[in-house]
Parts: C-alpha cells; sequence; structure tokens
C-alpha cells in the first residue's frame, strides 16, 4: 500500500480570509476518504489545490508522485475529476461531450462502456441543458472516469440530488472504488461520509479537527448514546442520574431523554427494568459521524 | 490536434443550434441585403461614392457581420463558458489553454465565414453584385479586421465581471460601431458631425479596407486604416490575454 496524495502545511488565503489554515493528509491507495465540514471550511480550496487546479501560499502537495501545480497536464492524464460549479455548454449533447473529452486523453474508455455503466445510454442524444439534476451529474462522473484514473475526486458529488438519486451516486462511487481506483470526495452530508468513506477528516476554518474512520470518531468524540422513553419519570430524576456512566437526564411532559455512556447500556436497561419501569416505546439513538461533527464545530448557523 | 479539432467542430455545431446566434450570424446580414437591395437594387448611387449599390453594401456588409460576430457574439459567449463553469471544466483535463484559446477563435472565425459566405452568395446570385477588386487582397482585409474586432470582443469578455456586464458591453461597442462606421448605413449618408466621430472608430477602418478591395482592389492610401486595425489587434489581444480570466 503506498500514498496516491501526500499533503503537508498546505495554507491557502484570500485576502483576510485564511481559506487553508496548515492542512496536512496522506490518502492511501484503494481507500474512499472524505472531507467533511461546514460550508466554507475550505474544503473546495483543499480539494483543488490537490487536483493542481489552485496554488497554494504554501505547502507540499505530492499527487501519485507528482506536483500537481507543476505536472498538472501529465498529471491530469492519470486522474479524474468532478469539480464544485462546472457546466457544460447547453447545446451540447451527452454522447458528443464524451466524445470531445475523450479527445483529450490519450486512452480514453470506450464510450458505449461509460454510458452503459453510468446508466447514460438513452440518453446519448440528448442536449445536457434537458438532463435532470442526477443525469447531469452522471454525466459529470463519466467525464471523470473517461480516462480509466487510477484517482477520483468528487466535491460535493450528491449535493441537490435527491435521496434515490444519492443512493444511487453512493453505489457509483463504491462501484469506482472496487475497479481498484482511490477516492477523494468532499460533502457537508454526514450519513453520505459514514456511510461510504474508510477514512473522514473534518475539516473546520481551514484546519482539519479531526481524522480517522467514522466508527473511530464517533468512538472518540460522540461516545454518548440517548435513550428515549415515552413517558415522564420526575420523579425518579435524582437516582437516574445517579447511575454509573448516565451523564444527562432530561425530563418533559411525556417522555424522558437519558445520555449515557455506550458502554453502559446493558447495565442501565436492567436498571430500569427492576425499578419497574416500562421499556415499551423505548427508542436508544446510536451516535452518528453528525454528533462527532456538532460537537467538533459547533451548533452555530454559519453562512 | 485531435483535441483541437475535436473541440473546434464540437464548437461550432454547439454555435449553429444557439437560435439566437446563429440568426444574427447567418441570417441578420443577408435579410438587411434582400430588404435594402430591394429598395435600392444594384444601379450606381451617390450615396455610395458612385458605386453599384449593392457592390458597395456587400463590402460593407462584411465588416458587419464580423461586427456582429466579435462584438454581439464573441463577449456574451465567452463570459458564459467563464461563469457556468465550461472553462474550469476544460481547464482539469490535459487540454493546454493555448489549444482551447485557438480552437475557441477558429470557431467563431469558422461561423463568421459561412456567415460571409452566405451574404456574398445573396449579393451575388440575387442581386447580381460585381467584383471589382482583389481577392487576396479581401481575404487579407477580412482576416485584419476579424483580427481587430475579435480582440475587442475577447477583451470584453475577459474584463466583464458577469455574463450580463459582457452582454451590455458587447450590445454598446458592437452597435455603435455597426451604425457609425459605415458597416450598415454608408459613411457618405452620415452628416459631417457624426463623420468626425466615426474617425475615432476601429471598425471604420475595417469598412474602408474592405471596401478598397471588394471595389479598387488596391489598399493605395489605406496606410492608416492598416495601422489602426493592427494596432487595436495587437492592442487589444495584449490586454485580453493580461486579464483573461479561467473562472
Amino acid at each position: 500500500m503506498h500514498d496516491v496524495i501526500w499533503v503537508e502545511g498546505l495554507h491557502k488565503t484570500y485576502g483576510a480570509v485564511k481559506a487553508v489554515d496548515g492542512v496536512d493528509l496522506i490518502v492511501e491507495e484503494g481507500e474512499i476518504f472524505g472531507m467533511v465540514g461546514p460550508n466554507g471550511a475550505g474544503k473546495t480550496t483543499t480539494i483543488e489545490c490537490i487536483e493542481g487546479l489552485r496554488t497554494p501560499d504554501s505547502g507540499k502537495i505530492t499527487v501519485l508522485g507528482m506536483d500537481p501545480q507543476k505536472q498538472s497536464s501529465d498529471l491530469y492524464e492519470l486522474i479524474g475529476m468532478q469539480l464544485q460549479g462546472s457546466s457544460l455548454y447547453p447545446h451540447i449533447k451527452v454522447g458528443e461531450a464524451i466524445e470531445l473529452f475523450s479527445s483529450f486523453y490519450s486512452h480514453p474508455a470506450p464510450k458505449d462502456e461509460l454510458l452503459e455503466r453510468l446508466g447514460l445510454s438513452e440518453k446519448e442524444n440528448v442536449y445536457f441543458f434537458k438532463l435532470s439534476g442526477g443525469q447531469k451529474q452522471r454525466l459529470f462522473i463519466c467525464l471523470a472516469l473517461i480516462n480509466k484514473p487510477q484517482l477520483v475526486f468528487f466535491d460535493e458529488l450528491t449535493t441537490g440530488l435527491d435521496p434515490q438519486a444519492r443512493r444511487a451516486t453512493w453505489d457509483l462511487v463504491r462501484g469506482v472504488r472496487e475497479q481498484g481506483h482511490t477516492v477523494f470526495l468532499t460533502t457537508h452530508f454526514m450519513d453520505e461520509a459514514e456511510n461510504l468513506c474508510d477514512r473522514v477528516a473534518v475539516m473546520d476554518h481551514g484546519k482539519i479537527v479531526a481524522l480517522g474512520k467514522p466508527s473511530d470518531l464517533i468512538e472518540q468524540y460522540a461516545h454518548e448514546t440517548r435513550i428515549r422513553l415515552p413517558q415522564s419519570l420526575k420523579e425518579e430524576t435524582d437516582w437516574l442520574s445517579a447511575i454509573r456512566g448516565v451523564n444527562s437526564v432530561e425530563v418533559g411532559e411525556d417522555f424522558t431523554l437519558i445520555n449515557f455512556n455506550n458502554e453502559n447500556i446493558v447495565e442501565l436497561l436492567q436498571l430500569l427494568d427492576q425499578h419497574g419501569i416500562s421499556l415499551k416505546g423505548l427508542h436508544i439513538q446510536q451516535s452518528s459521524l453528525e454528533d462527532v461533527f456538532l460537537s467538533l464545530t459547533g451548533n452555530e448557523m454559519r453562512d | 490536434m485531435r483535441a483541437f479539432w475535436n473541440l473546434a467542430l464540437t464548437q461550432i455545431k454547439i454555435y449553429l443550434r444557439e437560435p439566437a446566434a446563429a440568426f444574427f450570424t447567418l441570417a441578420w446580414a443577408p435579410l438587411m441585403l434582400i430588404l435594402f437591395g430591394s429598395i435600392y437594387g444594384n444601379d450606381p448611387a451617390t450615396f455610395v461614392g458612385g458605386y453599384g449599390f449593392i457592390d458597395a453594401t456587400t463590402a460593407a456588409y462584411i465588416a458587419m457581420v464580423i461586427d456582429n460576430v466579435g462584438l454581439l457574439t464573441i463577449p456574451v459567449d465567452v463570459a458564459m463558458k467563464r461563469e457556468t463553469g465550461m472553462l474550469h471544466r476544460l481547464r482539469a483535463t490535459p487540454l493546454r489553454s493555448s489549444t482551447f484559446i485557438l480552437a475557441d477563435v477558429l470557431t467563431y472565425i469558422i461561423v463568421l465565414m459561412l456567415g460571409t459566405l452566405i451574404m456574398c452568395a445573396v449579393a451575388v446570385f440575387g442581386f447580381g453584385a460585381q467584383f471589382y477588386g482583389n481577392w487576396g487582397l479581401l481575404f487579407l482585409a477580412f482576416l485584419l479586421t476579424t483580427f481587430a474586432m475579435y480582440a475587442m470582443g475577447y477583451l470584453l469578455a475577459a474584463i466583464a465581471p458577469s455574463v450580463q456586464v459582457a452582454n451590455i458591453f458587447g450590445f454598446i461597442v458592437g452597435f455603435i460601431m455597426m451604425f457609425l462606421s459605415g458597416a450598415t448605413i454608408p459613411m457618405e449618408v452620415l452628416p459631417p458631425a457624426v463623420q468626425n466621430i466615426s474617425r475615432f472608430i476601429p471598425l471604420t477602418y475595417g469598412v474602408r479596407l474592405l471596401k478598397a478591395s471588394w471595389l479598387q482592389g488596391s489598399w493605395e492610401g489605406e496606410g492608416l486604416s492598416v495601422g489602426v486595425l493592427l494596432g487595436v489587434a495587437l492592442i487589444c489581444s495584449a490586454l485580453a490575454a493580461r486579464f483573461w480570466r479561467w473562472e
């Protein structure tokens, strides 16, 4: 296993804004690496510096052993990119777009194979502007895979797609990895990162604030589980709060929320049962990457 | 080379599919010619310097077609490719920047040639336009005028912050040049005060050079025209390159 992407001390400033403020990361061959963070966290700037589309102020980047800023033409033969906020000529047909982009590469994949793989065979003669959001996105994935790349970048791939199209796109991304390609993606959907990525970097204010497997991050930053009971346990709060592992108890008119550490779940349920509290309608909410994200980046609204 | 030709051919196809651009490039000048040709015919007229109306007008209308593509189409079209992120997408391929620019310019030259040929065909076959000049000089005048107008068009696209602004820039510059250069209304009928303004309009020199090539077959006394067109072409190209943005 060797490093496909290697970034050290990446900085990029726009005016007074530190868009990327010291990012280090390594992406290994064959993994799906995700970068999550709120809008404006610096994800796109980071990915576009790695792709060689932007020039960093400082820092070292190596992609497939090359310098993306200086060897972009050679590198672009080997990598595929789906960019945020890009488009095609409104009046280009799907098939023409694939033929056009194929002509930019030395060893393009056959057009029909690509169309079929992305489910666009029937759209070959349709104008770009007539495609739905999901179809456009599939065409962009097509263009990203046209040169049979070793490494593929997806920037906010599923933004604006409906839930079905999102799931279908996830399958496409998994398919890309199964073919042996490495995937680097950014997203602001936590469930997407949790479902899709082998490793995730959480980015905020231009810095990576956490990096690891989704399950490890949840373990480390959001080890709380929450139990919801559909009854008010106002009288019981004192002893409930005293149970080992329980962090807090919230009681409402007709519900009770108990926040506790993951490992104590069996013990807690036994105690509830012993005290004659009905477990009917009990709902256990496991922590997700979303909780990691919120605990690391805060809850406030951002622009 | 494959990328270059593929890009140019694809862009030509796409250009001609876009109704407004296709209409103004291919149909506008022939329609004007048919309209005014039906009114004046091709008899010698004093208001076009004693030449046949159609003979003199066809040469001037070549400048009109160039202006149409160069200023009314290129700024908004190029700004659109930038604003929609198309240029950004093309940059994320091994395609070289210079290949893109050359293919882009070739696209607009080919559609311009199509428009010019259709207009000339209407003049010759529809109204019996006569050619008194030199084909080589006419082609050179065509290229020189195109070079100057396209450079202005790309410069406007480069400095415009948005498609709308590019559109406004193109309309202002394009229509002023179209009507005050002699490309649409013969210079001879413009009032002297307006003729004075025309001297500061680059396309005026394109019209002069095209008419001299078509009607006399000689560039004698047109040194200023060649100089102005070449100067505008080089300065605007340099500025366009300086202010060019890919996104």
